[in-house]
This record gives structure tokens, C-alpha cells and sequence, in this order.
């Protein structure tokens, strides 16, 4: 089960398994971060190329104006895979 | 292990099921099963978005001597040469990079063995990944 909701800091926190069915909720989820913001991975297992290509939609979106994502506590499968894909490159990841 | 799913992304809940009932009846490690996972479920999405043909795909699971093996067929699938999935460049800068084209380039990076066939009038993806040392 998939969850997206805003922490006590701002930052948005991501829980569960975000595959092909959850991608239309992470993306309206998205669309009103306007200003860079952290995405804390701690609580999320598993992400496929569907939601990785929503946060780089978003990171896309938000560098026209300067802004950006930072990911942190990915865990080592999530890293592996946004390696492979390129995303250290793109975004920053703690 | 094996089962039919109907074409479309309603599955992917009982597919996840599915091959995390296999992943415990063969006490399966962690990685094993997120690839296994990623593999199964890019290459189902792209069979639902792409692939025309009947509306359920078989899904095979099973363990060779040391090989996790994978199989899905697709019946009446259209032809798809996997070689027209240009591998995205992890290094282009992120004005060039476009948000698709990466689930292929995940299922090869995931597993060991990939094959395509389009034979028996479907589509078919052979998968397998080593289990010793995974």
C-alpha cells in the first residue's frame, strides 16, 4: 500500500510501494510543489520506472524556476536502481 | 508457479501477491525479489500499454538449480524488437533527460538473462537471475 503525505517539516514523506497504479496520485500530489523540498524515502520499499518518472517530471518542472528535489534515506534497492537510471545526476540524494 | 492475469493494471495487486507467495515458498532473499518485482512489473505494464492481443497474460515463476527463471507470454502481443528501446544516457543533464523510456533498461539492469521471442503467435520474455551470490 502506497502513501504520500506532507511531514512535520515540509518535506514529503512516501510509504509503501509506489508502482503503475499510484503514479497518478504522486503526480497530483506534485503538481502543488511549487519551491525546492526534501523527499524522505525512509518508509517506501519499492518504486518502479513509473514513479521515478513522475519525480523527474517534477524535478524538470521545478528547475525552470530554480527549484528542486532533494531525495534522502533511500534504501540500497532505490539507489541501486536511480544509479542505474542516472538520478544521482539529477537530483541530489542523500 | 504459474497463473494468468488479466491485462491491466488492476493486476498488478495480485501479481505482487502472486510473486511474493513464490518468494516465500523459496525463501527467496530481499534483492531477489525487489528485481524480481521491478522485472515482472515494467514488463507487464509495457504488455497492458502497448502490446494489443488477448486480455490476460500467463506468468510463469520457477526455480532452475540456481536460477531464479522468469517467464511471461502474451497471446496475440504485437511484434516488439526490444532493440528500438534506445538505453536512456545516465549522463545527459536533466534538460535533456525526458521522464519514460527507463523501465527496459531497469529489467536488463536487474536481471541476468533477457530474451525476447515472438513465436506461437504471442510474445514472449524469458527471464533469469542467479540466486548464489544475488
Amino acid at each position: 500500500m502506497f502513501d504520500i503525505r506532507k511531514g512535520s517539516n515540509g518535506e514529503i514523506v512516501l510509504s509503501g510501494r509506489l508502482d503503475a497504479t499510484q503514479v497518478e496520485r504522486m503526480r497530483d500530489e506534485l503538481k502543488s510543489v511549487s519551491k525546492s523540498c526534501t523527499v524522505d524515502f525512509t518508509h517506501l520499499d519499492y518504486i518502479s520506472s513509473a514513479g521515478m518518472g513522475v519525480l523527474l517530471g517534477t524535478q524538470k518542472r521545478l528547475a525552470d524556476s530554480g527549484q528542486s528535489l532533494k531525495l534522502v534515506n533511500l534504501n540500497r534497492h532505490i539507489r541501486d536502481i536511480f544509479r542505474i537510471a542516472g538520478f544521482d545526476n539529477v537530483f541530489s540524494i542523500e | 508457479m504459474q497463473r494468468s492475469f488479466k491485462r491491466d493494471l488492476s493486476s498488478l495487486e495480485p501479481l505482487f501477491e502472486f510473486t511474493g507467495d513464490f518468494a516465500k515458498a523459496h525463501r527467496l532473499d530481499e534483492p531477489v525479489v525487489f528485481a524480481m518485482n521491478l522485472a515482472i512489473e515494467e514488463l507487464f505494464t509495457n504488455m497492458v500499454k502497448y502490446g494489443g492481443g488477448d486480455d490476460t497474460v500467463f506468468i510463469a515463476l520457477d526455480v532452475l538449480s540456481d536460477d531464479l527463471v522468469i517467464e511471461l507470454f502474451h497471446s496475440g502481443a504485437r511484434e516488439f524488437d526490444p532493440s528500438d528501446a534506445k538505453p536512456v544516457d545516465r549522463n545527459q543533464p536533466l534538460e535533456n533527460r525526458e521522464p519514460g523510456g527507463l523501465g527496459l533498461q531497469l529489467v536488463r539492469s536487474v536481471m541476468d538473462h533477457v530474451a525476447f521471442e515472438h513465436k506461437n503467435g504471442g510474445a514472449r520474455v524469458t527471464l533469469s537471475k542467479r540466486l548464489r551470490g544475488a
